[in-house]
């Protein structure tokens, strides 16, 4: 049993890996009747981010799974996740205890109040695009490998039906501005798979920095 | 029948969800009928599939629990009887089945509720397990609570200490939302039953605190325990898998109310990771509230009539869940 944002795309359409395609189009059809915002079953059982969230992560997952190519690249993914850019699915956790992650080497030792640096580091052999394994996640980060993959935040409100309102909140690191831990993480852990980050990576070193509350905020 | 002296986290924890394990020592099966809201129908419902129970051959006590809103005697088109289960609570008869009263209907007594608004309406903690032990104790096949309206500790702790908790909701916004804030409150109740000490209320604590107030569903209560304390997530998902209310959705009007049943447990699934066994749906049924007015039973004035193939339905599908728990607990 996981979080929305931890299921994989079987799970969250309630489907198992061999299913059929018109197995998979009969799911996504009865999800959105029976979980949708219009269905009188939804009614004041979760808080509208969280049913946000969860319909996100649905027209995510019937995405991949309705296009055969993607689906073919997805079941690979999940087969051979050593292989992949992608985990397809995240290990269970909250960032409610200091969270680990790689640190750049000038970082003073864990534990300790970290300066993070204020220009976003220079990805040095990486494409633009990349995220090196030691640069800290910040919203500059996060904006300009968006920008590498050509995507607008527009974009990526479309793609995930996550209000892009928060993906510029995120982006400018205005923290006042965001969801609490829970929904952030999970908005955290789309925009990942949309820039094919490591999902886990991006939404711990963000909220790790909010944690740490270094925003840039009003 | 000798019951052990047991307090509420062991009468919950005898339940053990679906396929729930039975114990070897035949006893009743409890079935409570809550939900929430007021006027929806659990009284109806209560007696309705005491009824069917009872043709089916059954023996069925049916019990008044509605501590503040006593009415099953008229559903059944009997007068209002002493003693009932105020007596037995205010210790005034020893034994609880000095209080049943025969139906017309064979096989079928009624243990009549508390009509004094302020004796029984809010029994003390040794009362209620007293009341529960007794219940479990009766030398019935079937004990049918009607736990009345509300969320309020007594109307909990009488749904969670049954076997099968069904929750009747109406196809309205104002009843699904009472049904959803019941059920929450139910599956809380039950996990601080159950999971007693400082390790549930910190992370209980932590999880509420993170969702800035809110109450945090169980997927994330699972995941936040599963990363601080591993033996807690496995106690809780355990607890999880434990509770597992059963659904009828009562005057279903159009061909969309009849589906809102599947979608509510679809949705109580996908959002909060619990399963539910949707059990079936009631019409709106004119008859329903002209057999009321003239106090007589709706399925015994109409035994062929919609609600009456409504509620075999539903009847059916409760003894297929019993049937399978008994497979298991002789299986293991
Ligand atoms: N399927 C139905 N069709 C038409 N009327 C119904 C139906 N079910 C219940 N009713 C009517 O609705 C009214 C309320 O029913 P009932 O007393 O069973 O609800 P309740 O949930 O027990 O209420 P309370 O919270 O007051 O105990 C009654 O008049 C009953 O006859
Ligand atoms: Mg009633």
């Amino acid at each position: 049993m996981k979080e929305p944002a931890e299921q994989d795309h079987y799970e969250v359409l309630d489907l198992t890996p061999g299913c059929s395609d018109v197995e998979v189009e009969a799911a996504y059809e009865r999800a959105r009747r029976q979980l949708g915002p219009d269905s009188l079953a939804t009614y004041a059982l979760v808080a509208p981010e969280e049913s946000r969230l969860f319909l996100a992560r649905l027209e995510e997952a019937y995405r991949v799974l309705a296009d055969p190519e993607a689906r073919r690249a997805y079941d690979l993914a999940r087969r051979f996740p050593e292989n992949a850019r992608q985990p397809p699915s995240a290990p269970a956790a909250l960032p409610a205890s200091p969270v680990l992650e790689p640190r750049s080497a000038a970082g003073p030792p864990a534990g300790g109040p970290r300066e993070e640096p204020t220009e976003p580091p220079r990805p040095v052999r990486k494409a633009e695009s990349d995220l090196p394994a030691d640069a800290p996640i910040t919203g500059e980060v996060l904006r300009r490998i968006r920008e590498a993959r050509g995507l607008s935040l527009d974009d990526l409100a479309g793609r995930t039906r996550i209000s892009r309102r928060y993906f510029e909140a995120i982006e400018q690191e205005r923290f006042a501005a965001l969801p609490v831990t829970v929904y952030l993480r999970g908005f955290l852990i789309s925009l990942a798979r949309e820039l094919r980050l490591d999902p886990l990576r991006v939404s711990r070193g963000y909220l790790d920095r909010v944690a740490r509350g270094s925003p840039q905020d009003q | 029948m000798g019951v052990p002296e047991t307090g509420l986290p062991q009468l919950f924890a005898q339940v053990r969800g679906y396929p729930a394990a039975r114990p070897a020592a035949s006893r009743a099966r409890i079935v409570a009928v809550g939900g929430g809201k007021g006027g929806i129908g659990k009284s109806l419902v209560s007696a309705s599939l005491a009824i069917e129970l009872a043709r089916l051959g059954r023996r069925v006590a049916l019990v008044d629990a509605d501590l503040g809103g006593a009415n099953l005697h008229t559903c059944l088109g009997l007068p209002r009887a002493r003693p009932g289960l105020g007596d037995f609570m205010e210790r005034r008869i020893s034994r609880l089945e000095e209080a049943l009263v025969p139906s017309a209907v064979t096989g079928l007594s009624l243990v009549g509720g508390e009509d004094d608004p302020l004796a029984a309406a809010n029994p003390r903690h040794q009362q209620k397990l007293r009341l529960l032990r007794a219940v479990r104790a009766l030398d019935q096949d079937f004990v049918i609570l009607d736990v009345g309206a509300g969320t309020g500790l007594n109307v909990l702790d009488f749904f969670l200490a049954a076997d099968d908790g069904i929750v009747v909701l109406v196809p309205e916004p104002t009843s699904v939302e009472n049904g959803y804030r019941f059920l929450k409150a139910a599956f809380y109740r039950r996990l601080r039953a159950a999971m007693e000490g400082p390790a549930l209320a910190a992370l209980l604590a932590e999880a509420t605190r993170q969702a800035a107030g809110t109450l945090l569903g169980p997927r994330r209560l699972l995941s936040a325990a599963r990363e601080r304390d591993p033996a807690l997530a496995e106690q809780l998902e355990r607890e999880m898998r434990g509770f597992r209310p059963r659904l009828v959705v009562n005057m279903a009007r159009t061909a969309g109310d009849a589906e809102i049943g599947d979608a509510v447990a679809a949705a109580w699934r996908a959002y909060f990771g619990l399963e539910m066994d949707y059990l079936g749906y009631i019409e709106f049924d004119d008859d329903a509230w002209r057999t009321v007015r003239a106090r007589r039973p709706l399925l015994v004035e109409f035994p062929q009539g919609r609600t009456a193939t409504a509620m075999a339905a539903i009847a059916g599908r409760l003894l297929a869940i019993e049937r399978a728990a008994a497979v298991t607990a002789i299986g293991g």
